[in-house]
């Protein structure tokens, strides 16, 4: 009976090898989702942003509208519209890209909010230095004030990541075999709930490596 | 040819007028101080000239180009932003704050904007910046980064940085305010050094012995107007007008 019990909850290392390489299969979706969404969201938030804060108003207040429609929704909500709902439009998208058309541009959104915070926090005499020194706008922007939002914005860019490693979850609910999917995959042909300790164990790795490399990058910034 | 022409500033803020028909011609070679009490318009009118503040009326012209002239709608009227910016870089500006990069050295601050604005070879402009850091005595600051300077060395830095763009005219919007009393010293030194170079300099400053020293003429201002100007001598000795006198037995 105890045996069993523990079966139910602590996987024993015969079981973990049986289940592993769907898990492992199931991380790589997670991994590919994550590594898409923050390489295409970033410059993407950071365009948002300058959109945002650009003295031409119809730019701005579109952009703004954007923040607040991808804000405002559940992002599953967002997943959910392009896979189900764009077909109705003609535009047929198979799962994964679907999946990554919603994550890139709900987290470009909130990005997008996190970099003009950091963009805003530069004090005016650093436009007005590069002014007198000759600098366009953009060459200011590119060479001044974007560099130095890079060490304001790191943690709560390194919010956002952390977050992002957990929401790829929700992809499930579209059919993609991600990690939680594969785990739940297990856990019903096996009846046992030993496989989510499994996966609770690959989502603190990710974060914890994720962690660690924004620690690395804070460090590095530090310099000046 | 005047440095810079001025013909009748106005400058207002929502509801405060901050410049009142401001006129000032600058010759080459010419170091003018820029004294009054505080909130007279000193900081304004350096800031109109080089368009850090846009200006409501009258005329800028330096070296001969109008930037910025009134038409007959009442209105000043600036020509295009890249006429603007070519013009600019005749004038060089210093500001009580230092605004340097702090994220760059003290040589990436010095090298950036001849290599971004200027597209000068990187080597070239690194063998600027030395002998500029040679001059306000900072060679051994190359590599460090502001953060790790003192308020006087920080200045001295602005200073080489605008130097480094081979300006005409060199602005000072109260280069000393914000050293400790002792760091004053060191940067009044290299304004001199400059003035000694026939350097074109406006010198908004609340340190009468340098605007006495150094100036060729000394301008006072209070409530967005020019109240008196003349050589030191005559300013400092010999006020001709009230305000002026009143100021100075403060500040002296």
């Amino acid at each position: 009976m105890q045996e069993l019990l523990s079966e139910v909850i602590v996987p024993t290392a015969s079981y973990i090898s049986r289940i592993i390489v769907p898990m492992l299969e199931g991380t790589v979706v997670t991994l590919k989702l994550f590594f898409i969404t923050i390489i295409l969201s970033i410059p993407l938030g950071v365009l948002v942003a300058l959109a945002r804060i650009s003295k031409y108003r119809l730019l701005s207040n579109a952009v703004g509208v954007y923040i607040w429609l991808l804000r405002g929704t559940p992002l599953l909500l967002q997943v959910f519209f392009v896979y189900y709902g764009l077909p109705n439009f003609g535009i047929v998208l198979d799962s994964f890209p679907a999946a990554c058309i919603a994550f890139v541009l709900n987290y470009a959104a909130y990005l997008a909010e996190i970099f003009r915070a950091g963009i805003q926090s530069i004090d005016k005499g650093q436009y007005e230095g590069a002014k007198v020194l000759g600098f366009t706008y953009w060459q200011t922007m590119w060479r001044i004030i974007l560099p130095q939002t890079v060490r304001r914005v790191l943690p709560p860019v390194s919010n956002e990541a952390i977050t992002l490693v957990k929401d790829t979850a929700l992809v499930y609910a579209i059919g993609l075999g991600e990690l939680l999917r594969a785990t739940k995959i297990a856990v019903s042909r096996d009846a046992v709930t030993s496989p989510f300790v499994v996966a609770a164990v690959f989502y603190l790795a990710m974060t914890f490596l994720l962690t660690k490399l924004f620690d690395k990058l804070e460090k590095r910034f530090a310099i000046y | 040819m005047y440095m810079i022409e001025a013909r009748n500033i106005h400058k207002s803020f929502d509801n405060l007028h901050v410049l009142k028909g401001i006129s000032l011609m600058v010759e080459e070679g010419e170091v003018i101080a820029i004294i009054g009490p505080s909130g007279s318009g000193k900081s304004t009118l350096l800031r109109c000239l080089i368009h850090l503040e846009v200006i409501d009326r009258g005329d800028i012209i330096i070296q001969g180009q109008p930037f910025a002239y009134e038409a007959e709608d009442g209105k000043s009227h600036y020509v295009d932003d890249k006429k603007i910016r070519e013009i600019c870089k005749k004038l060089g500006m210093v500001f009580q704050n230092f605004n340097l990069f702090p994220h760059k050295t003290v040589l990436e601050n010095i090298i950036e904007a001849p290599i971004v604005v200027n597209k000068m070879d990187r080597k070239e402009a690194i063998d600027i910046a030395e002998d500029l850091l040679k001059r306000v005595g900072l060679e051994d600051k190359r590599d460090n980064y502001p953060s790790q300077l003192s308020g006087g060395q920080k200045q001295r830095v602005a200073i080489a940085r605008a130097l480094a763009m081979k300006p005409d005219i060199m602005l000072f919007d109260e280069p000393t305010s914000s050293l400790d009393p002792e760091l004053t010293g060191e940067v009044l030194k290299v304004m001199r050094d400059l003035a000694e170079d026939r350097m074109t300099m406006l010198v908004v400053t609340h340190e009468m012995g340098f605007a006495r020293e150094v100036a060729d003429r000394v301008i006072f201002m209070d409530g967005g107007e020019i109240i008196e100007e003349g050589c030191p001598n005559d300013i400092f000795r010999n006020p001709s007008n009230v305000r002026t006198r009143s100021f100075l037995e403060q500040v002296l």
